[in-house]
């Protein structure tokens, strides 16, 4: 058996591949052995070889420069942070995400395949993520290695703490509703058969980055294997918040005149006015939310939230 | 020595040929060393052919620059674009052609309106609308021929490779072409990284159904509402048909691989390039420069239009909407259904034309 102690919260395991004891938090069930990456079942002591990591081959010197970057091209950022901002802290965080491939039929009587799902997907493998990064990361393209556990030394690692085979059944189930769906139009009571599976850990770096700007601070997270800013904290520069408070004023105004402008040729100048008011206010609260704010954010959109497409 | 003992004996992964460290996962097919061109299969022997479609790599400076001098969005800025990265990668591709038959049959609720005008006792004229529901049945046959490109990389973020596929679709396919075996290539010319397959053959030829089904249920459902439409139009002259909803939709569909080609490929060249000190990123085809998937600088004049856009649609669309409700009520159902209609649409616009006018990037891209 791996565990070898538990107590108060903390257990104490020992690899069977190269004997070396390393501890993890009570609650983890799949714990991978930093020293030489081998990935153990805690319940079964079960060895896995499907572990592999993303490198880190962004720097953090190459990494702040894509978070000011990004700063640079928000509008309401201030025009000196490329000049103003000095970073504070910058730590790689490698995060554990579970990989699946989901296949799904559903069968009706003389056809296997009435209903068919098929598609690779990966989750978030810890309790408690790290700020700015959702459950669903797509992978850039490149990259992928085996794992090395010597490039481990260089950040805070994580244990996945989240049972693969309760997310599998988390993660099949939208395929499988989707397969019902389509063999609905087959017959009445479509026999589902789940051939997904769970296929491994993958772990993959991140940068967090803290700079600040005329004494403030700012949080930044950066994929550390193709330098693509994640989530992105930025402060709203006086002269852009001027701006956003003056559009937010000036597109209220104008819709109201124009609006009572035409109104009056139409023949209700009051409707026109409230017309052009009311129908400003999406807009004006688009400006206004963000020349109100302390802090501007920034979401990667791209590469979550993929999955109900 | 197979890939499998390299990984237990902990050498790390090599090429067969040249010894070459390889990127491998536990997920890789095939893996191309990026130095020699060699193919290497992992452990399950597939037979299976790789073509490759050369990419121009020593013409990716040249095609930057024909960009940011051509583009007439980009060449007013050309002098302040700084080129901080350029690379070519091969990522691998199945393209895919299956059949698809369907037998549809479906219930449906079809309703229908009128415009009658009429004049009121005291000579003004009045418009007003009627509607009508009836119900049809729809049946028929489907048979149709769906194109699937299937990326063979797994849970990837594919926003920058679909728009490269159209266009290898339109160009290379077009034009009657496909890849050259790997092994007839000369490495040296067409050198870059190039990804490992992670998908195998039949993984694909299932996806390729799985899409081309779920592309099929669109367009057959498509086809059944029209259907639907002509034929309650047909029984109720002078009617329009709006809206359909279905008591019973069945559109079974059942697919059948025709064709799958060899691991093509398909290479793109990645710039990063700067503008100003902001950071944007380009895609162009790897065979012939076309800038597939862009993101260019917003200019404080394009932000000022989508402010325009924005006080266009408050004061025009959602005030001169509002009033034309107003003036028209109680005499003219369509000048109210116009009028609040461009009022919906004047917030709508207010709303996405402020917010297109902050954002950080325009994407422009092949589709």
């Amino acid at each position: 058996m791996a565990i070898v102690s538990s107590e108060a919260g903390m257990k104490s395991v020992r690899c069977p591949y190269c004997g070396a004891t390393f501890q993890v938090p009570a609650t983890v069930q799949v714990a991978v052995c930093p020293y030489c990456g081998t990935t153990i079942w805690l319940n079964t002591g079960q060895v896995f070889k499907e572990h592999y990591m993303y490198p880190i081959r962004v720097e953090f010197n190459k990494a702040y420069d894509n978070v000011l970057g990004l700063a640079e091209r928000q509008f309401a950022a201030p025009e000196d942070i490329r000049k103003a901002a000095s970073p504070d802290a910058g730590r790689i965080h490698f995060v554990p995400l579970y990989l699946y491939h989901v296949k799904v039929r559903a069968e009706c009587p003389g056809n296997p395949e009435a209903g068919l799902e098929e598609e690779w997907v990966s989750r978030l493998a810890v309790k408690n993520p790290i700020q700015g990064l959702s459950i669903n990361y797509r992978f850039p393209t490149r990259g992928r290695r085996f794992f090395e556990p010597r490039t481990l030394e260089r950040g805070k690692y994580y244990q996945p703490d989240l049972d693969p085979k309760e997310l599998l059944s988390e993660v099949t189930s939208r395929a499988t509703l989707k397969a019902l769906r389509e063999a609905y139009n087959w017959c009445d009571e479509p026999k589902i058969v789940n051939e997904s599976k769970w296929e491994g850990i993958v772990h993959y770096p991140f940068w967090e980055i803290r700079y600040s700007y005329n004494g403030r601070k700012y949080y930044a997270l950066v994929d550390a294997t193709d330098g693509t800013v994640v989530y992105l904290e930025y402060p709203i520069g006086t002269k852009k918040r001027g701006y956003l408070l003056s559009a937010a004023a000036g597109l209220l105004l104008g819709g109201m005149v124009i609006g009572a402008g035409l109104g009056y040729a139409i023949g209700s100048t009051t409707a026109g006015l409230a017309g052009g008011a009311v129908s400003s206010l999406p807009g004006v609260y688009k400006f206004l939310s963000l020349g109100v704010s302390r802090v501007g954010r920034y979401v990667l959109g791209e590469r979550f939230a993929r999955e109900d497409s | 020595m197979s890939l499998r003992v390299a990984e237990e004996t902990g050498i790390g992964i090599r090429c067969q040929r040249c010894g070459a460290p390889l990127d491998v996962t536990p997920e890789t097919i095939v893996a191309v060393c990026k130095y020699c061109g060699f193919p290497n299969w992992t452990a399950q022997a597939y037979v299976y052919p790789i073509v490759i479609v050369p990419a121009k790599s020593r013409e990716a400076a040249r095609f930057f620059e024909k960009y940011i001098h051509e583009d007439p969005d980009m060449k007013g800025l050309a002098d302040k674009v700084t080129l901080k990265r350029i690379e070519t990668v091969y990522v691998p591709v199945y393209f895919a052609t299956v059949a698809v038959e369907s037998r549809y049959y479906g219930k449906a609720n079809v309703t229908l309106t009128k415009v009658e005008v009429y004049t009121d006792s005291k000579g003004r004229v009045h418009t007003r609308t009627k509607t009508r529901v009836v119900r049809v049945d729809v049946r028929g046959t489907y048979n149709g021929v769906e194109d699937i490109d299937i990326i063979a990389r797994r849970s990837v973020d594919e926003t920058e490779l679909r728009p490269l596929l159209v266009h290898y679709r339109k160009t290379v396919f077009a034009g009657g072409k496909e890849g050259v075996p790997i092994s007839q290539v000369n490495w040296e010319e067409v050198k870059g990284e190039v990804l490992a397959a992670e998908v195998a053959p039949q993984a694909a030829q299932t996806y390729a159904r799985d899409q081309a089904c779920d592309i099929t249920y669109g367009k057959v459902k498509e086809i059944m509402e029209n259907k639907a439409k002509e034929k309650a139009a047909a029984m109720n002259p002078g009617w329009i048909p709006t809206m359909v909803s279905w008591d019973v939709l069945r559109i079974p569909c059942k697919a059948e691989n025709r064709w799958l080609s060899p691991i093509t490929l398909v290479p793109y060249i990645e710039a990063i390039y700067s503008y100003e000190g902001k950071l944007y990123r380009t895609v162009f085809a790897g065979w012939d420069g076309r800038r597939v998937y862009g993101e260019e600088p917003m200019l404080a004049l394009q932000r000022a239009v989508y402010f325009g856009g924005a006080l266009f649609s408050s004061g025009v669309l959602g005030g001169g909407g509002l009033a034309a409700l107003a003036a028209s009520a109680g005499h003219s159902t369509i000048a109210a259904i116009v009028g609040l209609g461009a009022f919906a649409l004047g917030m709508i616009g207010s709303y996405y034309l402020s917010k297109e006018s902050l954002k950080d990037v325009r994407v422009e891209k092949e589709e």
